[in-house]
């Protein structure tokens, strides 16, 4: 397993093309907006490596039998998927963000079911390559993007009755060696931070749509790719001195659009091929891991918790009763949030292949409460905190000779609380709700791993509502229920 | 019957997804007590006279898979972790006074 400072330095060895606010971002691993994300990144491998947490962080591989980071890991039993949640909220509490390599996990593991099952169909040679590419990745404990989602164009059409047929990612160009890809991928977290990018059909498809219907993997600096960052709420405050204004000056998250620019793809790293029949199952795997993967919302919300009520101690609020009662709101939220992705794991079942997966309905159920609770949560911080929170001035302000005395002594709370750590909690309460960390904490709860109709969808197919009437009708006397 | 040497002590933790106390600190607070008494090493380290799992809540869901046959004591909460000590110091005690070393979980 790499050390955290083995996994900065690898990234130094990529060459990626990565753009932001128009130009070229020459050192993106140094670069102030991208390096908090790199430093979350760095924190699952430095937690792997340490003792007190190594029981989550790491598994054993059931390809070599060695020692491996969880995060490449592919679930062998339901302990591991329960493994993974607990994983979750654990680095989600050590960072407060998203920190970006369970998208790799949860494509990994798709595809460990998805190449096996089209194999058995086809008689094709998927799983080999892919378990080959996997012991790759497990040997060099690399970070892998999963990259699903296209930019999608009308939603209203299929992938090949767009009007640009590169909304969709596609093959454009067959050779005896691969292939050539053109399309996009959008809102990828963690791009530049990755070693490799794992690229998966975003919708079911059908045969009109079998050019469409392709999934590989290729080294995340390959000849073709670049990059876009998007933007963040407040993210030049990075850029500014001092850290008070961060919020959370060690840890953040990134998101990109990623261009296909005519890529070649060789034929030993893809895992699917025109098999378009299998580019639903391929999605509904790897969405509902990705959707037990918000666990980690959990961790961010124990931070966010955590904040509220030291925020009440510092004001002097604490005993309050409605400030009480709102704690234990927020606690009730994200416990029952845990309950969820706990729950998930703990009913999963064995795929042909010897994967385990989560139980589908109850991981859409777990991520559909993702897309609210957060929220919630958030606005109960943000009442605790009062207004402060987003009216109080810079930290050079504090640190002026000429404004310093003043802010020192109007915004005090409880005397034997510094004024500055008053300030830090409720910075740290603004990154989460509505700064840089609002992105992973409530827009990418809202819409990451599927917006929230995706899931109503898959838990109107998943209830058993056969059951459940007969269950009914045979209680109310009905014959024949 | 071991020799009069320091308890050799591999400490394996639970993976700490959310913890009811500060795992680390209790550790500390051990190896500060039964300084002398036994050194702590890693759990895969070899010719252990016990192995410490340090849990962080009741759940107490260490894989301890890898310690078959090995004398394992669960620690899971401050409380836990003072009858340790008092049963280490205990036992250490009786050894010294010629009794044999009894290091199974009470």
């Amino acid at each position: 397993m790499m050390t955290a400072e083995q996994y900065e330095q690898s990234l130094r060895l990529l060459n990626f093309e990565v753009y932001m606010f128009g130009k070229r971002v020459e050192n993106v691993v140094d670069d102030p907006i991208i390096r908090p994300s790199m430093n979350a990144v760095a924190k699952t491998y430095e937690m792997a490596q340490r003792p007190e947490y190594e029981d989550i962080m790491t598994a054993t591989s059931h390809i070599t039998g060695k020692r491996i980071n969880r995060f490449t890991h592919i679930h062998q039993n339901v302990g591991d998927l329960v493994k993974k949640s607990k994983m979750g909220r654990l680095m989600g509490r050590a960072t407060g963000c998203c920190f970006q390599r369970c998208v790799g996990m949860d494509a990994l593991n798709a595809l460990s079911i998805v190449t096996f099952d089209i194999d058995k169909k086809h008689g094709t040679q998927y799983n080999q390559r892919f378990i080959k590419y996997l012991t790759f990745v497990q040997e060099n404990d690399l970070t892998c993007d999963g990259a699903m989602t296209d930019p999608k164009g009308n939603r209203a059409l299929a992938p090949h009755q767009q009007a640009d047929p590169d909304l969709f990612l596609h093959v454009v160009e067959e050779r005896a060696d691969g292939v050539v890809v053109r399309g996009a991928k959008a809102h990828q977290t963690g791009a530049v931070n990755s070693h490799e990018i794992i690229v998966m059909p975003t919708i079911a498809m059908r045969a009109e749509d079998k050019d469409y219907a392709i999934s590989f993997a290729l080294p995340s600096d390959a000849k073709g790719i670049l990059y876009i960052m998007g933007r963040q709420s407040c993210d030049t405050r990075k850029l500014e001195s001092g850290n008070l204004d961060r919020g959370n000056a060690l840890f953040g998250g990134h998101e990109a659009l990623v261009v296909f620019d005519d890529v070649f793809v060789p034929w030993e790293r893809i895992f699917m091929f025109k098999e378009y029949e299998f580019a639903g199952s391929l999605v509904e795997n790897f969405a509902s891991y990705h959707r037990q993967s918000y666990a980690c919302k959990v961790g961010v919300g124990d931070v966010l918790i955590g904040a509220a009520q030291t925020a009440a101690e510092y004001n002097g609020a604490e005993r309050a009763s409605h400030v009480k009662d709102k704690i234990i709101e927020m606690n009730h939220l994200n416990e029952t949030l845990y309950c969820g992705c706990i729950s998930c794991a703990s009913e999963g079942h064995k795929e042909p292949s010897g994967t385990y997966v989560v139980d589908k309905l109850l991981a859409n159920v777990h991520k559909q409460n993702v897309t609210r609770f957060p929220y919630e949560i958030a606005r109960l911080a943000q009442d605790i905190a009062g207004g402060l929170m987003v009216t109080m001035p810079a930290e050079d302000d504090f640190t002026s000779p000429a404004t310093g005395k003043w802010l020192n002594k109007y915004y005090a709370g409880n005397c034997d609380v510094p004024t500055m750590n008053r300030m830090r909690i409720l910075r740290l309460i603004e990154n989460l709700t509505l700064g840089t960390a609002a992105v992973g904490y409530l827009t990418e709860s809202m819409h990451g791993a599927g917006s929230p109709q995706a899931q109503r969808i898959m838990i109107s197919r998943l209830a058993n509502m056969g059951e459940k009437k007969r269950a009914a009708q045979k209680l109310s006397g009905i014959e024949d229920a | 019957m071991r020799d009069a040497g320091p308890l050799r002590i591999g400490l394996k933790y639970c993976g700490g997804c959310k913890p009811d106390y500060d795992r680390l600190a209790v550790v500390q607070t051990i190896e500060e007590r039964l300084r002398g008494a036994a050194v702590f090493v890693r759990s895969d380290s070899r010719d252990l006279d016990l192995i410490l799992v340090v849990h962080g809540c009741p759940t107490v869901c260490a894989d301890l898979s890898a310690f078959g046959g090995s004398t394992i004591w669960s620690v899971a909460g401050p409380g836990d972790a003072e009858r340790f000590i008092a049963h280490v110091l205990d036992r250490m005690q009786g050894h010294t006074q010629g009794r044999t070393c009894d290091l199974q979980e009470s």
